[in-house]
């Protein structure tokens, strides 16, 4: 069971890194809006351009 | 049929030129799935405006210094402010602009705020061009400003998100631990996870706890005891004690318990701020009353300049319609001002060569030239609003606390003291079985949750009914009734006069009201009902306390007794007497002359809102003392007191906003004060107050309240009563349930029935109670909610 000191720290390790993953998120901007995405996600692809006039 | 764009029902396939060309616009760029992607959801019709702009103000390098970020590989970042937002369409709409617009790079909607960011390259496009597009699809932008508490959100996710991490490590490395207790485990890896959980509950109250200690050395020193208090004791105490026992080689501590109540307590927190922030839009109170551009006269003509360049001594040009953007004195024109927004006076001011205008105020009539005397913070309306702007940022630090949860969590560590010693004595190892049992079934978090969960719930649920809550102070004053101060004009009237008796011929008033077709100023409007397509004045002049046109050969005056005497007139006895009785029933007496001779009065009064008699009356019952708190005549406040039943003792007139705001103060110390109004002259009394509530009208009053009551204005107010009353019925049953609940467990835990792992089943027990409890709250009913946003008033 002495594999516990190894273990346990690597645990503790990989779940810190999670938490700076979610810092490192944080910091670029991605939760400062939790509206939006939900309407987002239900658009479909970009409309095609063909019938567009051309632009000056 | 509906208005193809908009939706708005009516005659033609389009309700306004604004809509038809927006609706052009969208088919021009190929983006019609528009209307596809806006039919799936609930969204609610919004005309285009038919303002017409050039944007050349956007283009201005003082504006990109201000408001635009320039980035190293030469393009530009802004945020820009949207009126016309109305659905997620909007959003796939607007995203979709890179593709159809050469130079947009990148453009991303912030739906509930309203705010489009976008990259965009200078030199394929200009800013203008942009707020063109963006104009002719029928959104109108405006500069958004600063928000400087972004960075505050962002550490508070931090902090609940570090909390989170070591609470839940802290309790899955604490179970080894209970379970340890009942099977053997080496002293060696015992001290390990000791010494784990000790190290991560450490962590826990010296990152994301330090929040609670910080609060509460700040609020000691400024002499108040407040809610962190009892938290910060009972954590240091935990903390302390928990390393003690870590020295000292025993397995008593609870590090996952604190870890877990910091967690939770900063839970509670995210969600009420939140909750608040989605209610409270932050935009500067100075820039939703005066203009962002304005009409410049310079060398060169008039051009449109943004108004946060302006500088004394500058020349504006102010067109009838227009908002005054600065404080200044009239060179050129002769108008009527409408200053109701600084002095609640619903009769529009004449002003000619000479007079000073305030920033803030519309102009009515005429073309005006002004001389700037003075910009920004320094007008009068960027005085006071400064005012409340400095008491919003003091109230802003008082966060619901619970005061139960933590002289629970006291409680707990003494009892566990003490029946733990008082094990010791009986028999050693049951005591430190007992302890810990104790100290985990024992669950201040429900505690501490059942009160922000609910309320944030609560006030969810009215801001779906178009009730918006900015502060969950109103659910603890509601409890004590006090003193309930009204505006007139707007929240109890509503606001618009109307012709309620006419004394006199009937071809006169006809005259009448072809005369006053011609002006512009509210009074005039009350004749709207009785225009006739057969008459038209001509040569319309109008004058400080009256009008005068010519109608089918005659001259027709229209006005008070000064102005007709001053037109050669003499009102007769029984018209004087008339209008005394006039005067009396509250209402503005008018006369019509004809050629020289007086020969009709007319009635206008501003109808009280129908509602009005209930709400006044359902406070009183609840037991609240009402009164009214107007910048409006004496007798025409006193008449609306006594149609409501108000209390002559309670009624202030011609108030100013610093009286009014006196007059709360002095009131707040026989008690709990609310102030219900619209005007930016409550603004300073909406903040004075314990609770402010606005109703549809100025928008600084709406970001100084503590509520927004929506469009069904003091109608809702029953209706809030019930919601806020419900949810406090709520709160004490799911307090009497977690009390229960834990006085149940701990007596069991104290007399040793149950085990450390039994207890760790049972504590999120009550936290789930809690939380259903408060997600079990009712809607309020939706018959009288109009829109979920509140309508912006119109800007300049």
């Amino acid at each position: 069971m002495s594999v516990i000191y190894i273990l346990l720290p690597l645990a503790l390790l990989l779940g810190g890194g999670a938490v700076y993953a979610f810092l490192c998120a944080l910091r670029s901007g991605q939760f400062d809006d939790l509206d939006t995405p939900q309407h987002r996600i239900l658009f479909d692809e970009p409309p095609s351009h063909d019938n567009r006039p051309e632009q000056q | 049929m509906n208005c193809k764009h908009c939706g708005l029902p009516g005659e033609q396939a389009f309700c306004c030129p604004g809509c038809e060309a927006a609706w052009h616009h969208v088919h021009d760029l190929g983006l019609t799935d528009f209307y596809a992607i806006r039919a799936r959801d609930r969204w609610t019709p919004q005309p285009v405006g038919t303002e017409i702009r050039t944007f050349a103000d956007f283009d201005d390098p003082g504006f990109h210094h201000q408001h635009c970020r320039a980035l190293e590989d030469g393009t530009m970042r802004i945020e820009l402010s949207l009126d016309g937002i109305h659905c997620a369409a909007c959003v796939w709409l607007l995203e979709q602009l890179p593709a159809c617009v050469n130079g947009i790079l990148q453009a991303r909607l912030d739906f509930g705020r309203s705010r489009l960011h976008l990259q965009w390259d200078p030199g394929r496009c200009q800013l203008s061009q942009i707020a063109r597009e963006l104009h002719a699809l029928g959104y109108m932008p405006f500069p958004a400003t600063e928000e400087p508490k972004d960075d505050q959100d962002r550490r508070q996710l931090a902090r609940l998100a570090v909390a989170g991490a070591l609470a839940g490590n802290t309790m899955l490395i604490s179970f080894a631990l209970y379970a340890g207790e009942f099977s053997d485990m080496a002293p060696a890896h015992r001290q390990f996870f000791v010494w784990i959980t000790t190290g991560l509950g450490m962590l826990a109250l010296l990152w994301p706890g330090r929040v609670f200690f910080s609060q509460a050395w700040q609020g000691l020193r400024r002499g108040m005891i407040g809610m962190d208090v009892p938290i910060a004791l009972a954590l240091a105490a935990g903390g302390l004690d928990g390393l003690r026992c870590a020295f000292r080689g025993s397995s008593a501590v609870y590090f996952d318990s604190l870890a877990a109540l910091v967690f939770l307590l900063l839970c509670g927190r995210y969600l009420q701020a939140r909750q608040l922030k989605r209610a409270r839009s932050v935009v500067s109170l100075l820039a939703t009353f005066t203009p962002s551009w304005c009409h410049k006269i310079t060398q060169e003509g008039t051009i449109e300049f943004p108004v946060s360049g302006l500088s004394v001594h500058d020349q504006v040009e102010v067109r009838p319609g227009a908002t005054v953007p600065a404080d200044g004195t009239i060179l050129q024109g002769q108008s009527a001002i409408d200053e109701a927004v600084l002095t609640g006076e619903s009769r529009p001011r004449s002003v000619q060569v000479g007079d000073t205008v305030h920033a803030g105020a519309t102009n009515v009539t005429a073309n005006l030239r002004l001389g700037v005397d003075a910009v920004g913070q320094q007008t009068r309306i960027g005085q006071l609003l400064q005012d409340v702007e400095a008491e919003q940022g003091r109230s802003d630090t008082s966060v619901q606390h619970d005061r139960l949860a933590t002289a629970f969590v006291v409680i707990t560590l003494l009892l566990a003291v003490i029946g733990g010693l008082t094990w010791w004595q009986v028999s050693p190892e049951h005591a430190i079985r007992v302890t810990v049992a104790l100290l985990i079934v024992a669950c201040p978090c429900a505690l501490s949750l059942a009160r922000p969960l609910t309320t944030a719930i609560a006030m969810a649920r009215a801001a779906e009914a178009g009730i918006l809550l900015q502060s969950a102070r109103l659910f603890e004053h509601i409890a004590k009734p006090g003193t309930i101060f009204f505006d007139k004009t707007g929240t109890l009237t509503a606001g618009q006069p109307r012709l309620a008796n006419w004394c006199g011929p009937e071809d006169v008033l006809q005259q009448a009201a072809a005369v006053e077709s011609l002006a512009s100023h509210p009074l005039a409007q009350a004749f709207s009902n009785h225009t006739s397509d057969k008459l038209e004045a001509t040569n319309f002049s109008e004058h400080r306390n009256g009008v005068r046109a010519e109608v089918q050969g005659t001259c027709i005056a229209i006005g008070n007794r000064a102005f007709l005497s001053l037109c050669g007139v003499s009102v007769a006895n029984d018209f004087l007497e008339q209008a005394n009785a006039i005067a009396s029933r509250g209402a503005t007496a008018v006369f019509v002359a004809r050629d020289s001779q007086c020969l009709g009065v007319a009635e206008l009064s501003d109808g009280l809102r129908p509602e009005a008699r209930d709400s006044v009356t359902f406070l009183q019952r609840q037991g609240w003392r009402v009164g009214i708190l107007s910048g409006d005549a004496t007798a025409t406040v006193g008449h609306v007191a006594e149609r409501l039943g108000i209390d002559a003792n309670l009624v202030y007139a011609a108030a100013t906003p610093e009286d009014k705001r006196a007059i709360i103060v002095s009131a707040a110390e026989r008690g709990t004060v609310f102030m219900v109004g619209d005007g930016v002259n409550d603004a300073a009394a909406l903040m004075a107050a314990d609770i402010g509530l606005s109703v549809q009208g100025a928008e600084a009053s709406m970001l100084a309240s503590d509520g927004f009551l929506g469009r069904s204005g003091i109608a809702a107010l029953p209706q809030l009563w019930a919601t806020i009353t419900a949810a406090r019925t709520r709160i004490r049953q799911s307090l009497t349930v977690s009390i229960c609940y834990n006085v149940l467990a701990v007596s069991l835990a104290l007399n040793g029935w149950i085990g450390p792992l039994a207890a760790a089943i049972l504590m999120p027990i009550s936290s789930l109670t809690v939380a259903a409890l408060a997600l079990r709250q009712r809607r309020p009913s939706t018959e009288q909610a109009p829109a979920l946003q509140p309508q912006l008033p119109v800007r300049a």
